[in-house]
């Protein structure tokens, strides 16, 4: 992974609550630098993302407003009103060169935000004046992170699993490419929580998702998941544009398949890159040789993507292939 | 291209010494020494003296993507835990006249001890003029920092403290700092090393034969600033897809466009012609 954080920036306001000290107590050889506000330090101007990744810093803070989010266009939705997302954990120990957080954030540091129960009250407060009454009040929680990955030293995963489980009319997704599932055993799983697997194959991992387990791996840490009862969401989400996109992503859609039971899968979502177009522009300027700008790539009320017709060739193909393995009501496309 | 920063010229000396630094006389507001690619400017004493000599240096320089700067200088400890001569890597600082902290990002591999650093406006003599704070105390680097943060980056900024006192100022003279910087000449040394091996991000450029097609197009259609900038992009990414350039760009030159929406229109179709290839 990318850091072994020698350096923990504490807000004074966090210094006293019990997920500071346990979080300081796994990182003993770390520099502590206390600051007023985490946002004098993470907002700091002309941060060059990249080179941060090589040397991440750990921010320990106080959320204090915006504390659970509607979902933006860009994010799959299911089709639901009620989707939201909040962001227990900002950034990623992961380096993935398609990533929204690189065009989101001003700095790659790893902000953690040690008042969850806040979080978690703004999620029970919102739950009954959720728009749809009929629905449940679906919770993105990994979105701007990855929790499972670096769970064993940042143990934020497990309080809002069990959040999760005890909580009414609730749907929590919770993102990841870890293959790091041994915790999981003494977690005791939820109906109401989708633990999300990205997939990607292989090449794609090798050549922009830095840091990231293998292709097998993450099969591996899926099916240990299926095995002790979670309900697991697979993602191929972004596809990633090449010449060979097609075989590349078939050919994966069949190994998962082979691998892992078909009919424990709560259901599968996929789409093309895409992204906010401000945050695309600061994703040229950081990565300016990247693959991802090798794609034939398409302005489209503000989102930047692959161009119409290949996007509709992209959901034929890939839902093609799903069709195979899975029912259509769990085949789940992305569209604006 | 490194840059050196020290408030007193007796705290220069040993690394003039050392790096064989040579006056530079076009500088005429500051002593300024260069030698190859280092630069050191000796600022006075004092913040302001420090923000206008550092923005002075930095505002001559026409590309400062490669640049890094290096404060050195000896600071004051409020506490006798941190040994006499023992050099510092600051990792934030404080204005005490402001309240305003910056925070170097600090991302080489070094071995230094770090510390946190106030910046007074006058002489801390005592622990009542440093008040709560623990660590080092200087009269000079919020402003270094400050004016560095204005031209580079938190990644670029760097700055190496030794402590010369425990707040008991009056027995330092200008031959007893250079001991001072002299002792830890080895350790200043090695940090500049780390500093000049650090690799930062080049801007990207396209070959000169695309940069040629860049300038045709924009006189052939009289693009506009923003419009120059979107075609770099497109082109970069074209360039970037296959390797070249495709040539019958210059079908959508003429006729040269009659009025500025014509211009428009032709604009938007070569961009979707870069973009499909």
């Amino acid at each position: 992974m990318a850091s072994n954080f020698g350096h923990i920036y504490l807000e004074e306001a966090a210094a006293d609550y019990p997920l500071t000290a346990e979080i300081c107590a796994n990182f003993p050889a770390a520099q502590r630098i206390n600051i007023r506000n985490y946002r004098h330090f993470f907002n700091r101007p002309n941060q060059d993302y990249n080179l941060q990744k090589g040397g991440l810093k750990l921010i320990l803070a106080v959320k204090r407003d915006d504390l659970l989010y509607r979902g933006s266009p860009e994010c799959q939705d299911f089709n639901s009103a009620n989707f939201y997302y909040n962001t227990p954990l900002v950034n990623c120990v992961y380096d993935c060169e398609y990533c929204y957080l690189q065009g989101k954030y001003q700095s790659a540091n790893l902000l953690v935000f040690v008042n969850q129960d806040d979080l978690m009250a703004a999620v029970t407060g919102q739950i009954p004046r959720r728009p749809e009454a009929e629905r449940p009040l679906l919770l993105a929680l990994s979105y701007d992170t990855d929790l499972l990955a670096i769970d064993n030293r940042i143990p934020i995963f497990k309080p809002w699993v069990e959040f999760a489980r005890t909580a009414e009319n609730l749907l929590v997704e919770i993102r990841t490419k870890s293959a790091a599932v041994a915790g999981l055993k003494s977690i005791a799983s939820g109906k109401n929580i989708l633990l999300s697997w990205t997939v990607s194959p292989q090449r794609i991992i090798d050549l922009i998702e830095h840091f990231t387990p293998a292709l097998d791996r993450r099969i591996q840490a899926i099916g240990v998941a299926i095995e002790q009862g979670w309900q697991v969401r697979l993602s191929i989400d972004p596809v990633i544009h090449s010449e060979d996109w097609p075989q590349l992503y078939l050919a994966m859609i069949e190994r998962l398949f082979t691998r892992l039971p078909a009919s424990a899968i709560h259901d599968i979502q996929f789409g093309p890159f895409r992204i906010n177009e401000n945050y695309y522009r600061r994703l040229r300027r950081a990565r300016p040789r990247s693959l991802i700008l090798m794609q034939p790539l398409v302005v489209q009320d503000g989102i930047v993507s692959w161009p119409p017709a290949q996007q509709t060739e992209l959901r034929k193909r890939i839902s093609d292939q799903l069709s195979r393995y899975l029912p259509d009501e769990k085949i789940h496309p992305w569209q604006i | 291209m490194l840059i050196i920063h020290t408030a007193l010229l007796c705290e220069a000396r040993p690394l003039i010494d050392r790096y064989r630094l040579k006056k530079d006389f076009s500088f005429t507001k500051f002593d300024v020494f260069t030698k190859d690619d280092i630069t050191l400017i000796v600022s006075g004493i004092g913040r302001l003296k420090t923000t206008v000599a550092v923005t002075y240096l930095l505002a001559k320089q026409s590309d400062l993507s490669q640049a890094k700067i290096l404060n050195v200088g000896i600071a004051g400890a409020t506490s006798r835990q941190f040994d006499f001569g023992q050099t510092f890597l600051v990792n934030q600082i404080i204005d005490t006249s402001t309240g305003r902290c910056y925070y170097p990002d600090v991302l080489i591999n070094h071995d230094l001890p770090e510390n946190t650093l106030a910046t007074f406006d006058k002489i801390v003599e005592d622990q009542s003029v440093a008040g709560d704070h623990q660590g080092l105390v200087d009269m000079e680097a919020a402003g270094f920092a400050a004016a560095a943060l204005t031209f580079l980056g938190p990644h670029q900024i760097t700055l190496a403290k030794i402590v010369s006192d425990h707040l008991d100022i009056d027995h330092l003279s200008a031959d007893g700092v250079t001991e001072i910087v002299a002792g830890e000449l080895p350790r200043i040394t090695r940090l500049i090393e780390l500093i000049q091996a650090q690799k930062l991000p080049e801007s990207p450029n396209l070959p000169q034969p695309e940069q040629a097609v860049i300038d045709k197009i924009t006189t052939g259609l009289k693009l506009t600033v923003a419009q120059q900038a979107q075609l770099r992009n497109t082109l970069f990414d074209c360039h970037l897809r296959s390797g070249e350039i495709p040539p019958e760009w210059e079908q959508y030159l003429k006729p040269a466009p009659d009025s500025k929406s014509e211009r428009n229109r032709r604009f938007v179709r070569l961009l979707d012609y870069f973009r499909g290839q």
